[in-house]
């Protein structure tokens, strides 16, 4: 059964409450940054209908690659009627259609920047969604440990009244953290793109952790779908970051200049 | 004594590139989907709230209705050269992506749960 909140006789779901709060205060803050950097032009709206569309598209079809074994995965058409809602399936949507929609318009521009902090903060509140309706992790002895109701789903431990790590606060308190790091550093790197491609990166990698003490299924070798994910993801990421400090991207933008010349 | 002519004035600037696209209009696209889909929405309700054989059939045709009006209008208008009309059909899109995200995809019909009600 999917917790609802009842407003008189509106039933309202309340986690899509608070994935569609999360995804209005990104474009808040997406708005903000924009006509901060002066950024509010064809380019940034494009980047935003890929970002939207593609998410959109990304959530529900999120559940295509749930399986190491392809032929055990669901068709794309049975995967779009049981599509999650995941957040790396919604983050690998929007990415594609930012491409896909900058291809198309014959943009070149970077536009993560705009992205990176709007992201961060739309996940922090999307969360809290996630905390109040879905089983919150694994099992701990932990003094923070939460319960949660025996009606919540797929929630073994709830059955039982075990105390569960409160895996989607500790996101929350990333997300958090990462939204303020980033609004610091947002004038610091000298090369366009680099505050999103380091929020990926710091993403990623949290994100692999915390899913030690999440109430995801382990598939192989005591990892769960996410992780393996995420690990190629993780390579690919570290081998680009040290590229980029390699090639003096994260230098404040007079030592990026003297460097330069 | 008179003084010489000073120096030349330099060449205008050129003109700023034609804009392709109106940023102003795509708030107006936006809205316009919202309200079409508002409308739609209700009456797709009403008309299949009063039929028990083919409810699903009415939710489901006023779901592809509203894809195409997001992304055949859209689409069509970005093909046109008027950067109104490519504004436009852009907040066409982008209603149809904010309102499948706030209303977890219940209003613009891409929830399968809708079906089972």
């Amino acid at each position: 059964m999917v917790p609802e909140w009842h407003l008189g006789a509106v039933a309202v779901p309340v986690h899509g409450v608070f994935i569609g709060v999360g995804v209005l205060a990104a474009v808040v803050v997406f708005t903000v940054e924009a006509r901060r950097r002066g950024a509010v032009n064809e380019q940034s709206v494009v980047a935003v209908t890929g970002a939207l569309v593609g998410g959109v598209i990304g959530m529900r079809l999120s559940g295509w690659a749930r399986h190491l074994d392809f032929s055990a995965n669901p068709s794309l058409a049975e995967a779009w009627q049981f599509g999650s809602r995941s957040i790396i399936g919604g983050l690998l949507g929007a990415y594609a259609g930012v491409l896909i929609a900058k291809r198309i318009g014959g943009y070149r521009g970077k536009t993560g920047d705009l992205f990176a902090p709007a992201v961060a903060l739309g996940i922090a509140v999307g969360r809290i969604g996630c905390h109040l309706t879905e089983a919150p992790g694994r099992p701990t002895a932990l003094p923070w440990g939460v319960h949660a109701p025996t009606s919540t789903p797929d929630c073994a431990a709830c059955l039982t009244g075990q105390a569960m790590h409160p895996s989607f606060l500790y996101e929350i308190a990333f997300q958090l953290a990462a939204f303020a790091t980033l609004l610091y550093l947002r004038d610091r790197f000298a090369r366009p793109g680099e505050l999103f491609v380091l929020y990926i990166a710091a993403y990623a990698g949290f994100r692999f952790l915390v899913e030690f003490v999440r109430a995801n299924e382990t598939v192989w070798l005591n990892l769960t779908r996410p992780q393996w994910v995420l690990l190629p993801s993780l390579v690919i990421l570290g081998i680009r970051l040290w590229y980029g400090r390699r090639h003096g991207y994260y230098r404040s933008p007079a030592g990026y200049q003297e460097v330069r010349a | 004594m008179t003084t010489g002519p000073g120096p030349p004035y330099p060449p205008p600037a050129p003109p700023p590139p034609p804009r392709k696209i109106s940023v102003a209009m795509v708030f107006v696209g936006a809205p316009i989907f919202i309200v079409i889909n508002t409308v739609l929405g209700f009456a797709a309700f009403i008309v299949a709230g009063g039929q028990t054989d083919n409810s699903d059939a009415i939710l489901g045709g006023a779901a592809v209705l509203l894809g195409l009006i997001a992304f055949g209008v859209g689409g069509y208008l970005l093909t046109v050269k008027s950067p109104q009309a490519k504004g436009i059909g852009l907040g066409l899109m982008i209603g149809w992506a904010l309102t499948s995200l706030v209303t977890v995809g219940i209003c613009t019909g891409i929830n399968p749960s809708l079906y089972s009600m």
